[in-house]
């Protein structure tokens, strides 16, 4: 997978939250006001910043409150359920770097992020989309939004 | 005694009788949202379908829900399919369609979402399945046993409009479902039906149980069905009933006051499956509030029943609030056997077999 589909399908997610669950992509912004988040997943590097009613695309650096390293795999176990998020970072599966304060506001926007996803029918295509586009790991049931 | 015979009014292999398919099409078709033309939005309908097989259990849920969100097109509906399957463990998942995968006749059963499809013709139900990235498929052709009993004007919150259910909870199953490199084929597996439509919003101040039982034996006429609403926190029932087929027609129904209803002890799993996947991060842990057993002894006018549901495991699908951002309601469901004893009508209730129950619980 090239390195910048991680950083495609970050970016179209939060456009996708902004139109389908604006409630939910206000709040997120809200929460994470001013942080800077470093995400590095396999060889795709993204920074996101969080502005009042906005993601921003890129930032300083050198300013990342929180810092997320690991790689496609561990991220699609913790979705699938065969990880917890506790112990893929336990395992140093997941590498999570900030202060408590600033790791506590990431976790909550996290599970803000990913409520709003649920919501948002959008999301199953473009995570059909993410998954045909790497290698065939042939486990992920993640491309899935709540309801019945 | 062979598989084929016609027993204590049900039917045999060959296929259902006239009257038994003119009874499924005339009750078991699709509403549709009123939306589009006018009518209130939050429409929600269902088609659910449960085969218990030699140590595999399936289930295959079809819907079609209104979507609810202020900024979209109010005429929007969202088709969706739920299987969740157990043999060794669980598996499964929910998939989303867009229209153009999609083709939904209204006044009958017929559904096609990408691969996966349900149709009533000829007197069967044929479901077909393929999930985009799970391991799991099914081929299955459902043989309806019993009559559909609706059960119109449910109010699952007291102040909004009214959701109908029916329920057709014996039919028998035949083909194959893959799970992974296992292959299960069923040759008349036990099998249950039903079909709800109605408005309501997920998130409301509801909660039920529900659940269903049939025998082993296939010559046992027996079949059951229990259900009982309350509100989110579970501290008022609203409605209970206890619902028993003998052969083809309901033979007893058994309602509120004549039912005492008890559930004991917790059932604990060292995993718990989750649907969609992404729960296990949004509402992580293997926790649930599911009775290892629920008991219900129930008489009148002369008819006395009693069931004892022991589970044996469960899978959760999450379904993200309609009335909030965060909140969610899971429907646990929960697989076990069922054991039920009475007398109704002057005939012997005797019924040990495979049952599944929800137990939708606000989180």
């Amino acid at each position: 997978m090239a390195p910048d589909q991680f950083q495609d399908f970050l970016g179209r997610s939060l456009g996708l939250l902004a139109r389908e669950k604006p409630s939910v992509y206000a709040r997120l912004c809200t929460l994470l006001d001013g942080m800077v988040l470093s995400l590095r997943i396999d060889a795709a590097s993204v920074l996101v910043t969080f502005k009042p009613g906005a993601t921003v695309a890129g930032g300083d650096s050198s300013a990342a409150a929180v810092r997320v390293q690991s790689d496609r795999r561990a991220i699609l176990d913790v979705i699938d359920g065969k990880s917890t998020l506790e112990q893929a970072v336990l395992d140093d599966r997941i590498e999570l770097l900030g202060s408590v304060a600033d790791l506590v506001r990431f976790h909550d926007g996290l599970r803000m992020y990913l409520n709003g996803a649920v919501r948002a029918p959008g999301f199953a295509v473009l995570l059909d989309d993410y998954l045909a586009e790497g290698p065939n790991l042939g486990t992920a049931h993640a491309a899935s939004t709540g309801g019945r | 005694m062979t598989g084929d015979s016609c027993i204590a009014g049900i039917p045999g292999r060959a296929g259902p009788t006239n009257r038994l398919a003119a009874a499924v099409e005339g009750i078991d078709f699709l509403r549709r949202s009123p939306r589009a033309a006018g009518g209130p939005g939050s429409h929600k309908e269902w088609l659910h379908f449960v085969v218990h097989g030699d140590g595999v259990d399936v289930l295959v849920n079809f819907s079609i829900v209104d979507d609810t969100r202020a900024d979209h097109a109010a005429s929007r509906e969202l088709p969706r399919i739920v299987v969740l399957v157990r043999d060794r463990t669980w598996d499964g998942a929910i998939e989303l369609f867009a229209d153009g995968e999609c083709e939904i006749d209204g006044q009958r059963i017929h559904l096609r979402y990408g691969d996966n499809r349900v149709e009533f013709r000829d007197g069967v139900f044929f479901l077909h399945g393929k999930l985009r990235h799970r391991p799991v498929g099914f081929d299955l052709v459902l043989t309806p046993l019993v009559v559909p009993a609706p059960c119109n004007n449910i109010r699952l919150e007291l102040d909004r409009r009214p959701i109908n259910w029916m329920v057709m909870p014996r039919l028998l199953a035949s083909g194959s479902v893959r799970i992974g490199a296992r292959t299960h084929v069923f040759d008349a597996a036990p099998a249950y039906h039903d079909h709800n439509w109605g408005h309501f919003q997920w998130g409301g101040d509801f909660a039920w149980e529900w659940g269903f039982a049939l025998p082993v034996a296939r010559a046992n006429p027996w079949s059951l069905v229990y259900v009982r609403l309350s509100n989110r926190a579970r501290t008022r029932c609203f409605k209970q009933g206890f619902f028993l087929w003998h052969g083809e027609t309901v033979a007893r129904v058994f309602r509120e006051a004549d039912m005492t209803v008890s559930l004991a002890g917790l059932l604990r799993t060292g995993s718990l499956f989750k649907l969609p996947g992404v729960m296990n991060v949004i509402d992580p842990g293997c926790d649930s509030d599911v009775p290892r057993f629920v008991e219900c002894r129930a008489e009148g006018s002369g008819d006395s029943a009693e069931f004892r549901f022991e589970a044996d495991d469960v899978a959760q699908v999450c379904i993200p609030n309609d009335t909030d951002d965060d909140g969610l309601t899971i429907i646990n469901e929960v697989s076990g056997r069922m054991v039920a004893r009475g007398s109704v009508g002057g005939r012997r209730l005797a019924l040990d077999g495979p049952g599944m129950f929800e137990f939708v619980r606000g989180a």
